[in-house]
């Protein structure tokens, strides 16, 4: 039961509090995310700047996974990990079809050249 | 930051004398608002209640409490979008053909279209956000820890928070008639009309943050009731025994919590445009503004879904419990219940057909959407079986169910009319399509309403007047045929959505038809507030026990009706799926357990108010851009939070004695009621009737 007369602090789930991984996870989120602005601004000096920033947001996911969430398959935390992903599926079904329409869709629809 | 037009101050922002229009209607609402906030508050006064709100309601963190109130937000606002409703069909039928009188300074008809668009948008916007989700989400949060038999939501806390961002949204809406406007864009935001160059007024920015708001309040209420149905279900409450509106809930709060993030990110980038100049959407300059229908949509479908499928639970436990027999297929409806939901995520793109994509793409979205018919036909035929050779009883939640089941019917169908693109090329953007959403909404109107004629004597311990509510099914259900079947054959005659004045006077006799349905629609409402008001003043004689229909077979109904605030007295150990039945067939009923226990239980706490007060101020200064206001507010709440996590003191416990006192009060008024019951109807309403199993 959730409310049981048992200290909070000692659930299992509320004991993965660890301070130094929440700012390793800012710091490293935040350096990425600055670089990853810096590629976009000056997308064209950057050779393949269009991976680099795919890679520095799977970097980032990844940062957030270990040291944000602390996801991994103790029993604790089995039923996040697994719902994560699980959720990856439609991520893969969401962005993928978007990019399968949007392929083709500006030559379509002509619209975009259209506009200045 | 953009430069808006007109003037701003540092203090009021955009907010000026002019902000309060000049509208006999609105005036008339104004007035009508004022006049029951008056007598609201002169009651609360003259009966002394305030304390009583305060305590009992508004400071509550009880799962069915809060319930109750989601389903009061969305009942009252369910009034605002009728209205809106009514206004529109009004609109429409007289402003039909060039020689159509106008009034009140529009050419036709009596609304200018700047006004018809927002009635429009206003109307959508409650409807699907404001009335139907949050009354799914109540109807969720009272009966779901019952039936898995948990005293209360995992997180109560934050499931007041979720109630408070959800009237925050509602109340920008409110706002938003006597302040200022409302978006002018449809409910779904059409781009790149909703982009400041367009819509310069603070109207989108209502629509836009109202949402963003209670969709917050959404996203941690699904969390919360899949943590519930997750972690908190009793002894023996395996996975194979869970209640079918228990599964429903959540595969629909699976979908909650994985697409409304989606319309969050959509909401923020436009959000972005509109504030900070951005170009996501925007019609050039690198903006894609069928982006922005791409990602509306991806949250959109699975919304449909979201609102459909507790509407499905609820069917589902009705038609059992008054077909007094088990519900067919049980382990296809919980699988038919995920299939949908996972279909639910690849078909968001039947919206947009004409957009453009390749036929490749369309074929590909067209199937996807007609693989939705199967695993909703399974469970049409699951019902179809369940009543079949069942002894069938047509009380009012039956009704509606039944009910909900035609609707099913028709708007499916229609459906998969639309799911075929040559088809959708000729009536998308008709009312045809209103038709078709329409029909399928209203099997989550008369589910809701099933719903909530079923569960409220559990809540209150009482039954709702039978004969008034079998006079508001009928009225509302003749207002439905004959708004809905012309709206199909106008739809089909090439008359398209959203038009404040109609070219084509063949129309006229539709549209007349239509404002004869909302008529009878009014009279359901007439019919509906009269049995609440009935069935309030005659509760002593329509008192119930704990199985309020005689025939009930899950686990909520083994608690006391109305269900203390701490639900079961014991947690009950569950033996099998349809654990009433079973404790009948083994005489179980109504046993007392052999001891009492020391009950745990959350405090009170004032601090989720206090965060959505906040939270509308933060609303607030957002749209009407008072920097001051949104910074303190935003500032504030981040405060609350972090100070609301240091206070330590947040249960209490119920003594084991004070329960056995409350339990035995409990069980003699139940068996007052039952006599009283029998002597005023002259027959044994609350005989358990047998269950063939
Ligand atoms: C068998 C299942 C269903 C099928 C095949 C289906 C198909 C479609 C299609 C193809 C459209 C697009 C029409 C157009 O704009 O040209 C549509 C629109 C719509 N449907 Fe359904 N639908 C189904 C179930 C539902 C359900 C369960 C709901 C809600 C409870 C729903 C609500 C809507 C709404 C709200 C729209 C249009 C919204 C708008 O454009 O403003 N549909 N449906
Ligand atoms: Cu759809």
């Amino acid at each position: 039961m959730a409310h049981d007369a048992h200290d909070p602090l000692q659930h299992p789930e509320v004991r993965l509090v660890n301070g130094r991984a929440y700012i390793a996870a800012f710091i490293v989120a935040t350096a990425l995310m600055t670089a990853a602005l810096a590629v976009a601004l000056h997308g064209s000096a950057v050779p393949h700047a269009m991976l680099v920033l795919s890679g520095a947001a799977a970097l980032a996911i990844a940062v957030q996974i270990v040291f944000l969430l602390q996801l991994d398959f103790s029993s604790t935390q089995i039923w996040t990990t697994v719902s994560f992903l699980l959720a990856a599926p439609l991520f893969v079904i969401a962005v993928g079809l978007s990019m399968w329409m949007f392929h083709s869709l500006d030559a379509r629809t002509m619209l975009m050249n259209l506009m200045p | 930051m953009v430069n808006v037009q007109g003037p701003w101050s540092p203090l009021l922002g955009r907010l000026s004398l002019g902000a309060i229009p000049d509208n006999p209607i609105i005036a008339g609402a104004f007035i009508f608002s004022v006049l029951l906030g008056i007598l609201v508050l002169v009651y609360l006064t003259y009966a002394d209640r305030w304390g009583y709100l305060w305590r009992e309601w508004l400071t509550t963190v009880d799962h069915k409490k809060i319930g109750v109130m989601y389903i009061i937000i969305g009942l009252v606002m369910l009034f605002r979008g009728f209205i809106d409703a009514l206004m529109m069909r009004t609109q429409q039928v007289l402003a039909d053909g060039a020689h159509s009188p106008g009034f009140l300074g529009a050419a036709h008809g009596y609304l200018v279209p700047y006004h018809f668009d927002q009635v429009y948008s206003a109307h959508g916007t409650i409807m699907i956000l404001f009335a139907a989700t949050p009354i799914l989400v109540g109807l969720m949060n009272v009966v779901v820890p019952l039936q898995i038999g948990a005293r209360d939501m995992a997180f109560p806390y934050l499931n007041a928070l979720g109630l408070w961002l959800t009237a925050v949204g509602a109340a920008l809406v409110m706002l938003s008639l006597f302040l200022g406007d409302f978006s002018h864009a449809g409910w779904v935001g059409l781009t790149p009309l909703t982009e400041l160059a367009y819509s310069p007024g603070v109207g989108t920015d209502y629509w836009m943050w109202a949402i963003q708001i209670s969709s917050v309040g959404t996203t941690l209420g699904a969390a919360n009731l899949i943590a519930t149905i997750v972690k908190m279900r009793a002894p023996g409450m395996s996975w194979g025994r869970l209640p079918i509106f228990t599964w429903t809930a959540l595969s629909t709060n699976i979908i909650a919590l994985t697409s409304f993030p989606v319309l969050g990110v959509a909401l923020g980038l436009l959000g972005l445009d509109r504030y900070f100049g951005t170009h996501f959407f925007t019609a050039g300059l690198g903006g894609n503004l069928m982006l922005y229908s791409d990602l509306f949509w991806i949250w959109g479908h699975p919304e449909v879904y979201f609102v459909i499928l507790p509407a499905f639970g609820m069917m589902s436990e009705i038609i059992p419990t008054f077909s007094e027999k088990p519900l067919f297929g049980y382990v296809t409806m919980v699988a038919a219940s995920f299939a949908i939901a996972g279909v639910s995520w690849s078909v968001w793109l039947h919206h947009f057909f004409t957009m453009g994509a390749s036929p490749r793409v369309n074929t590909f979205f067209s199937v996807a959407t007609m693989v939705v018919g199967i695993p909703t036909g399974v469970k049409v035929f699951n019902w179809a079986f369940t009543v079949y050779r069942g002894r069938s009883r047509f009380d009012t939640p039956m009704m509606w169910a039944i009910g909900a089941l035609f609707m099913l019917l028709v708007g499916g169908l229609t459906g998969m009319m639309l799911a075929m693109p040559p088809v959708n090329y000729s009536v998308h953007n008709s009312v045809f399509v209103v038709a078709h959403f329409h029909t399928m909404l209203m099997v989550v109107v008369y589910g809701i309403l099933g719903a909530v004629s079923y569960w409220f004597p559990k809540v209150f311990g009482f039954r709702l007047n039978e004969a008034l509510g079998k006079r508001f099914f009928w009225s509302f259900t003749i207002g439905t045929i004959v708004v809905f079947i012309p709206m199909y054959t106008s739809g089909f005659m090439g008359m398209t959505r959203r038009l404040d004045y109609l070219t084509n006077p063949a129309l006229m006799p539709f549209e007349i038809a239509e404002e004869i349905g909302i008529g009878f629609y009014l009279v359901s409402i007439y019919y509906f507030v009269r049995q609440l008001y009935v069935s309030l003043r005659d509760r002593n004689a329509n008192r119930v026990g704990a199985d309020a229909w005689g025939s009930a077979r899950t686990l909520e109904w083994l608690a006391p009706s109305p269900v203390p605030f701490y639900n079961f007295a014991v947690t009950p150990r569950v033996h099998a799926r349809d654990e009433l039945v079973w404790r009948r067939g083994q005489g179980l009923e109504g046993a007392a357990p052999p001891r009492y226990e020391d009950i745990p239980m959350p405090r009170n706490t004032s601090v989720p108010l206090a965060i959505g007060a906040l939270a509308l101020g933060l609303g607030f200064g957002l749209v009407w851009r008072i920097w001051w206001l949104t910074d303190v507010s935003f500032i504030a709440i981040i405060l609350t939070v972090i100070a609301r996590s240091f206070v330590r003191d947040t249960d209490y416990v119920v003594k084991a004695g004070e329960v056995e006192g409350i339990e035995k009060r409990l069980r003699q008024r139940a068996a007052e009621a039952a006599r009283a019951a029998t002597s005023a109807s002259g027959i044994d309403a609350l005989r358990p009737r047998e269950s063939n199993p």
